[in-house]
Protein backbone atom coordinates (compact mmCIF):
# COMPACT_ATOMS: atom_id res chain seq x y z
CA UNK A 1 0.00 0.00 0.00
CA UNK A 2 1.05 3.53 -0.79
CA UNK A 3 1.68 5.72 1.88
CA UNK A 4 1.69 9.03 0.09
CA UNK A 5 0.24 11.53 3.35
CA UNK A 6 1.71 11.55 7.01
CA UNK A 7 -2.21 10.84 7.22
CA UNK A 8 -1.71 7.36 6.14
CA UNK A 9 2.03 6.72 7.69
CA UNK A 10 -0.67 7.52 11.03
CA UNK A 11 -3.02 5.16 10.77
CA UNK A 12 -0.36 2.64 9.17
CA UNK A 13 1.37 3.34 12.70
CA UNK A 14 -2.05 2.95 14.86
CA UNK A 15 -2.51 0.17 13.42
CA UNK A 16 0.92 -1.38 14.30
CA UNK A 17 -0.10 -0.07 17.79
CA UNK A 18 -3.52 -2.29 17.56
CA UNK A 19 -1.51 -5.68 16.69
CA UNK A 20 1.26 -4.63 19.15
CA UNK A 21 -1.33 -4.16 22.12
CA UNK A 22 -3.03 -7.43 21.16
CA UNK A 23 -0.21 -9.31 21.33
CA UNK A 24 0.92 -7.71 24.47
CA UNK A 25 -2.51 -9.01 26.15
CA UNK A 26 -1.80 -12.94 25.26
CA UNK A 27 1.56 -12.76 26.58
CA UNK A 28 0.92 -10.64 29.95
CA UNK A 29 -1.11 -13.98 31.34
CA UNK A 30 2.11 -16.19 31.25
CA UNK A 31 4.30 -13.79 32.42
CA UNK A 32 2.29 -13.00 35.75
CA UNK A 33 1.68 -16.94 35.67
CA UNK A 34 6.21 -17.38 35.60
CA UNK A 35 6.94 -14.43 37.87
CA UNK A 36 7.92 -15.53 41.54
CA UNK A 37 7.78 -11.86 43.12
CA UNK A 38 4.22 -10.74 44.24
CA UNK A 39 4.95 -7.54 43.41
CA UNK A 40 6.07 -8.56 39.73
CA UNK A 41 2.72 -10.56 39.22
CA UNK A 42 0.76 -7.90 40.15
CA UNK A 43 2.48 -5.43 38.29
CA UNK A 44 1.75 -7.36 34.96
CA UNK A 45 -1.81 -8.09 35.98
CA UNK A 46 -1.97 -4.83 36.42
CA UNK A 47 -0.67 -3.98 33.28
CA UNK A 48 -2.80 -6.50 31.48
CA UNK A 49 -5.83 -4.06 32.58
CA UNK A 50 -4.28 -0.90 31.31
CA UNK A 51 -3.66 -2.76 27.77
CA UNK A 52 -7.19 -4.01 27.28
CA UNK A 53 -8.01 -0.47 28.07
CA UNK A 54 -5.21 0.85 25.69
CA UNK A 55 -6.55 -1.50 22.74
CA UNK A 56 -10.06 0.10 23.40
CA UNK A 57 -8.34 3.47 23.13
CA UNK A 58 -6.95 3.15 19.75
CA UNK A 59 -10.70 1.07 18.46
CA UNK A 60 -12.16 4.38 19.86
CA UNK A 61 -9.71 6.46 17.49
CA UNK A 62 -10.07 4.33 14.58
CA UNK A 63 -13.77 5.27 15.11
CA UNK A 64 -13.56 8.60 14.85
CA UNK A 65 -11.24 8.45 12.23
CA UNK A 66 -13.40 6.48 10.14
CA UNK A 67 -10.73 3.53 9.89
CA UNK A 68 -10.37 0.06 10.08
CA UNK A 69 -8.09 -1.14 13.33
CA UNK A 70 -6.74 -4.72 11.34
CA UNK A 71 -4.71 -5.13 8.75
CA UNK A 72 -1.48 -5.10 10.36
CA UNK A 73 0.77 -7.55 11.99
CA UNK A 74 3.37 -5.89 14.65
CA UNK A 75 6.65 -7.80 13.90
CA UNK A 76 8.50 -5.47 16.26
CA UNK A 77 6.76 -6.71 18.87
CA UNK A 78 6.27 -10.24 17.71
CA UNK A 79 10.35 -10.26 17.85
CA UNK A 80 10.55 -8.67 21.41
CA UNK A 81 7.87 -11.23 22.97
CA UNK A 82 9.56 -14.05 21.18
CA UNK A 83 13.03 -13.16 22.56
CA UNK A 84 11.61 -12.43 26.13
CA UNK A 85 10.02 -15.97 26.31
CA UNK A 86 12.92 -17.45 25.38
CA UNK A 87 14.76 -16.34 28.22
CA UNK A 88 12.02 -16.53 30.39
CA UNK A 89 12.14 -20.23 29.64
CA UNK A 90 16.14 -20.17 29.94
CA UNK A 91 16.39 -18.61 33.21
CA UNK A 92 16.25 -20.37 36.64
CA UNK A 93 12.87 -20.27 38.63
CA UNK A 94 13.04 -17.73 40.92
CA UNK A 95 14.32 -14.18 41.03
CA UNK A 96 16.98 -14.52 38.15
CA UNK A 97 13.50 -15.29 35.74
CA UNK A 98 12.13 -12.19 37.39
CA UNK A 99 15.12 -10.25 36.09
CA UNK A 100 15.03 -11.92 32.52
CA UNK A 101 10.95 -10.91 32.71
CA UNK A 102 11.54 -7.70 33.79
CA UNK A 103 14.47 -6.89 31.30
CA UNK A 104 12.01 -8.40 28.28
CA UNK A 105 9.06 -6.18 29.66
CA UNK A 106 10.76 -3.08 29.64
CA UNK A 107 12.12 -3.58 25.98
CA UNK A 108 8.36 -3.89 25.14
CA UNK A 109 7.45 -0.76 26.82
CA UNK A 110 10.39 1.16 25.57
CA UNK A 111 9.05 -0.20 22.11
CA UNK A 112 5.85 1.64 23.04
CA UNK A 113 7.14 4.45 24.34
CA UNK A 114 8.70 5.03 20.97
CA UNK A 115 5.77 5.05 18.85
CA UNK A 116 3.09 6.28 21.15
CA UNK A 117 5.77 9.31 21.37
CA UNK A 118 5.28 9.07 17.49
CA UNK A 119 1.56 8.82 16.69
CA UNK A 120 1.13 11.84 19.27
CA UNK A 121 3.76 14.00 17.26
CA UNK A 122 2.03 12.87 14.15
CA UNK A 123 -2.03 13.76 15.70
CA UNK A 124 -0.94 17.21 16.48
CA UNK A 125 0.30 18.19 13.74
CA UNK A 126 -2.45 16.47 11.58
CA UNK A 127 -4.44 19.11 13.90
CA UNK A 128 -6.43 16.25 16.05
CA UNK A 129 -5.74 17.77 19.34
CA UNK A 130 -8.57 15.19 20.70
CA UNK A 131 -6.65 12.01 19.80
CA UNK A 132 -3.61 13.32 20.43
CA UNK A 133 -4.77 13.66 24.00
CA UNK A 134 -5.95 10.16 24.03
CA UNK A 135 -2.40 8.79 23.01
CA UNK A 136 -0.96 10.84 25.69
CA UNK A 137 -2.61 9.11 28.35
CA UNK A 138 -1.53 5.83 26.87
CA UNK A 139 2.13 7.07 26.74
CA UNK A 140 1.99 8.42 30.49
CA UNK A 141 0.78 4.96 31.64
CA UNK A 142 3.34 3.01 29.70
CA UNK A 143 6.22 5.31 31.21
CA UNK A 144 4.71 5.01 34.64
CA UNK A 145 4.81 0.87 33.67
CA UNK A 146 8.55 0.74 32.90
CA UNK A 147 9.62 2.92 36.02
CA UNK A 148 7.12 0.20 38.12
CA UNK A 149 9.32 -2.55 36.72
CA UNK A 150 12.43 -0.56 37.49
CA UNK A 151 11.65 -0.32 40.70
CA UNK A 152 10.52 -3.62 41.13
CA UNK A 153 13.62 -4.68 39.94
CA UNK A 154 16.19 -3.10 42.54
CA UNK A 155 13.77 -5.25 45.20
CA UNK A 156 14.44 -8.62 42.93
CA UNK A 157 18.08 -7.48 42.10
CA UNK A 158 18.15 -7.72 46.36
CA UNK A 159 16.55 -11.22 46.13
CA UNK A 160 19.38 -12.58 43.08
CA UNK A 161 22.20 -11.31 45.42
CA UNK A 162 20.94 -13.33 48.30
CA UNK A 163 20.50 -16.03 46.23
CA UNK A 164 23.24 -15.75 44.58
CA UNK B 1 17.41 -33.49 16.60
CA UNK B 2 16.07 -32.31 20.34
CA UNK B 3 16.89 -29.04 21.03
CA UNK B 4 18.65 -28.16 23.77
CA UNK B 5 17.54 -24.83 25.42
CA UNK B 6 20.98 -23.15 26.70
CA UNK B 7 20.45 -22.85 30.64
CA UNK B 8 21.03 -19.29 32.65
CA UNK B 9 22.10 -20.77 35.95
CA UNK B 10 22.36 -17.49 37.26
CA UNK B 11 23.13 -13.63 36.78
CA UNK B 12 26.29 -13.71 35.43
CA UNK B 13 25.73 -15.65 32.47
CA UNK B 14 22.25 -13.74 31.96
CA UNK B 15 24.48 -10.61 31.86
CA UNK B 16 26.70 -11.92 29.19
CA UNK B 17 24.01 -13.24 27.07
CA UNK B 18 22.58 -10.05 27.36
CA UNK B 19 25.82 -8.07 26.34
CA UNK B 20 26.24 -10.76 23.57
CA UNK B 21 22.68 -9.77 21.74
CA UNK B 22 23.64 -6.44 21.86
CA UNK B 23 26.66 -6.81 20.28
CA UNK B 24 24.86 -8.18 17.41
CA UNK B 25 22.32 -5.48 17.49
CA UNK B 26 24.98 -2.95 17.25
CA UNK B 27 26.93 -4.65 14.36
CA UNK B 28 23.36 -4.97 12.58
CA UNK B 29 22.95 -1.26 13.52
CA UNK B 30 26.45 -0.59 11.26
CA UNK B 31 25.52 -2.65 8.19
CA UNK B 32 21.81 -1.70 8.06
CA UNK B 33 22.27 2.52 8.51
CA UNK B 34 23.92 2.79 5.29
CA UNK B 35 20.98 1.95 3.70
CA UNK B 36 18.73 4.44 5.92
CA UNK B 37 21.20 7.31 5.93
CA UNK B 38 21.38 6.69 1.61
CA UNK B 39 17.01 7.21 1.37
CA UNK B 40 17.04 10.13 3.93
CA UNK B 41 16.48 13.52 2.16
CA UNK B 42 16.45 15.91 5.00
CA UNK B 43 20.38 16.98 5.21
CA UNK B 44 19.62 17.12 9.56
CA UNK B 45 18.56 13.51 9.36
CA UNK B 46 21.27 12.40 7.15
CA UNK B 47 23.70 13.38 9.20
CA UNK B 48 22.47 12.12 12.79
CA UNK B 49 21.91 8.60 10.94
CA UNK B 50 25.41 9.21 10.68
CA UNK B 51 27.03 10.17 13.74
CA UNK B 52 24.85 7.32 14.80
CA UNK B 53 27.01 4.90 13.00
CA UNK B 54 30.08 6.21 14.42
CA UNK B 55 28.79 6.08 18.03
CA UNK B 56 27.51 2.54 17.52
CA UNK B 57 31.24 1.85 16.22
CA UNK B 58 33.06 3.19 18.78
CA UNK B 59 29.47 1.47 20.98
CA UNK B 60 30.72 -1.83 19.70
CA UNK B 61 34.60 -1.18 20.88
CA UNK B 62 32.73 -0.97 24.48
CA UNK B 63 30.88 -4.32 23.92
CA UNK B 64 33.73 -6.37 23.08
CA UNK B 65 36.39 -5.02 25.86
CA UNK B 66 33.58 -5.73 28.61
CA UNK B 67 32.67 -9.18 27.08
CA UNK B 68 36.24 -10.56 26.89
CA UNK B 69 37.08 -9.53 30.46
CA UNK B 70 34.01 -11.47 31.89
CA UNK B 71 34.03 -14.24 29.65
CA UNK B 72 37.44 -14.48 27.34
CA UNK B 73 35.77 -13.32 24.26
CA UNK B 74 33.39 -11.45 22.57
CA UNK B 75 31.35 -13.78 20.62
CA UNK B 76 27.79 -12.03 18.87
CA UNK B 77 24.70 -13.83 19.84
CA UNK B 78 22.06 -13.05 16.82
CA UNK B 79 19.65 -10.41 18.29
CA UNK B 80 16.41 -10.88 16.29
CA UNK B 81 15.07 -8.28 17.48
CA UNK B 82 16.81 -5.38 16.04
CA UNK B 83 16.53 -7.56 12.18
CA UNK B 84 12.17 -7.47 13.22
CA UNK B 85 12.92 -3.74 13.66
CA UNK B 86 14.94 -2.92 10.94
CA UNK B 87 12.62 -5.16 8.46
CA UNK B 88 9.59 -2.79 9.92
CA UNK B 89 11.62 0.59 9.21
CA UNK B 90 12.41 -0.69 5.33
CA UNK B 91 8.78 -1.82 4.80
CA UNK B 92 7.68 1.74 5.86
CA UNK B 93 10.29 3.82 3.75
CA UNK B 94 9.76 1.46 0.88
CA UNK B 95 5.81 1.99 1.33
CA UNK B 96 6.36 5.97 1.24
CA UNK B 97 6.26 7.83 -1.94
CA UNK B 98 6.84 11.19 -0.74
CA UNK B 99 10.29 12.38 0.56
CA UNK B 100 9.31 13.85 3.89
CA UNK B 101 7.21 11.19 4.57
CA UNK B 102 9.65 8.75 3.84
CA UNK B 103 12.00 10.81 6.15
CA UNK B 104 8.71 10.62 9.26
CA UNK B 105 8.90 6.91 8.30
CA UNK B 106 12.60 6.75 8.78
CA UNK B 107 12.87 8.23 12.14
CA UNK B 108 9.88 6.43 13.45
CA UNK B 109 11.88 3.24 12.96
CA UNK B 110 14.99 4.77 14.32
CA UNK B 111 13.40 5.73 17.51
CA UNK B 112 12.32 2.14 18.14
CA UNK B 113 15.53 0.84 17.34
CA UNK B 114 16.75 3.88 19.99
CA UNK B 115 13.83 2.70 21.99
CA UNK B 116 15.00 -0.87 22.11
CA UNK B 117 18.62 -0.27 22.73
CA UNK B 118 17.78 2.44 25.29
CA UNK B 119 16.30 -0.77 27.34
CA UNK B 120 18.45 -3.22 26.79
CA UNK B 121 21.78 -0.98 27.53
CA UNK B 122 19.37 0.18 31.05
CA UNK B 123 18.95 -3.91 31.84
CA UNK B 124 22.79 -4.41 31.67
CA UNK B 125 23.78 -1.40 32.90
CA UNK B 126 21.88 -2.67 36.27
CA UNK B 127 23.12 -6.29 35.86
CA UNK B 128 26.50 -4.95 36.31
CA UNK B 129 25.78 -3.33 38.92
CA UNK B 130 23.95 -5.82 40.80
CA UNK B 131 27.40 -7.77 39.99
CA UNK B 132 29.66 -5.54 41.61
CA UNK B 133 31.26 -4.59 38.34
CA UNK B 134 31.10 -0.80 38.24
CA UNK B 135 33.68 -0.17 35.59
CA UNK B 136 31.28 -2.08 33.39
CA UNK B 137 28.20 -0.03 34.37
CA UNK B 138 29.72 3.20 33.95
CA UNK B 139 30.81 2.87 30.61
CA UNK B 140 27.48 1.17 29.51
CA UNK B 141 26.29 4.28 31.34
CA UNK B 142 28.20 6.10 29.00
CA UNK B 143 26.41 4.49 26.08
CA UNK B 144 22.92 4.56 27.36
CA UNK B 145 23.28 8.65 27.87
CA UNK B 146 24.70 8.61 24.22
CA UNK B 147 21.69 6.45 23.21
CA UNK B 148 19.45 8.91 25.00
CA UNK B 149 21.16 11.90 23.48
CA UNK B 150 20.35 10.09 19.81
CA UNK B 151 16.62 9.53 20.41
CA UNK B 152 16.47 13.12 21.30
CA UNK B 153 17.58 14.47 18.36
CA UNK B 154 15.80 12.39 16.22
CA UNK B 155 12.90 13.91 17.89
CA UNK B 156 13.49 17.54 17.41
CA UNK B 157 14.43 16.76 14.00
CA UNK B 158 11.00 14.78 13.47
CA UNK B 159 9.28 18.13 14.26
CA UNK B 160 10.62 19.71 11.61
CA UNK B 161 10.53 16.93 8.91
CA UNK B 162 6.68 16.48 10.05
CA UNK B 163 5.95 19.99 9.23
CA UNK B 164 7.51 19.42 6.03
CA UNK B 165 5.26 16.68 5.45
CA UNK B 166 2.21 18.02 6.28
CA UNK B 167 2.65 20.88 3.98
CA UNK B 168 3.51 17.79 1.07
CA UNK B 169 -0.09 16.36 2.40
Amino acid sequence: MSVDSMERLFVNELKDLHSAETQITKALPKMAKAATSDDLRAAFEHHLRETEGHVQRLEQIFEMMGESSKGKTCDGIKGILEEGEKSMKEAKEGPLRDEAMIAGAQRVEHYEMAVYGTVRTYAEHLGRPQIAQILEKTLSEEKAADHKLTEISEKVHREVRRAA
Amino acid sequence: MKLVIEKLPDLRALYIKQLRVLLSAEEQIVRRLPTMIEVATATQLKQALQSHKQESEIQITRLRKILSEIAGEAEPLKCKVLGALVEETEDMVEDSSHEAVRDAALISGAQRIEHYELAAYGAVRHFAHVLGRDDDAEVLNQTLQEERHSDHLLTSIADRVNNAAKKAA
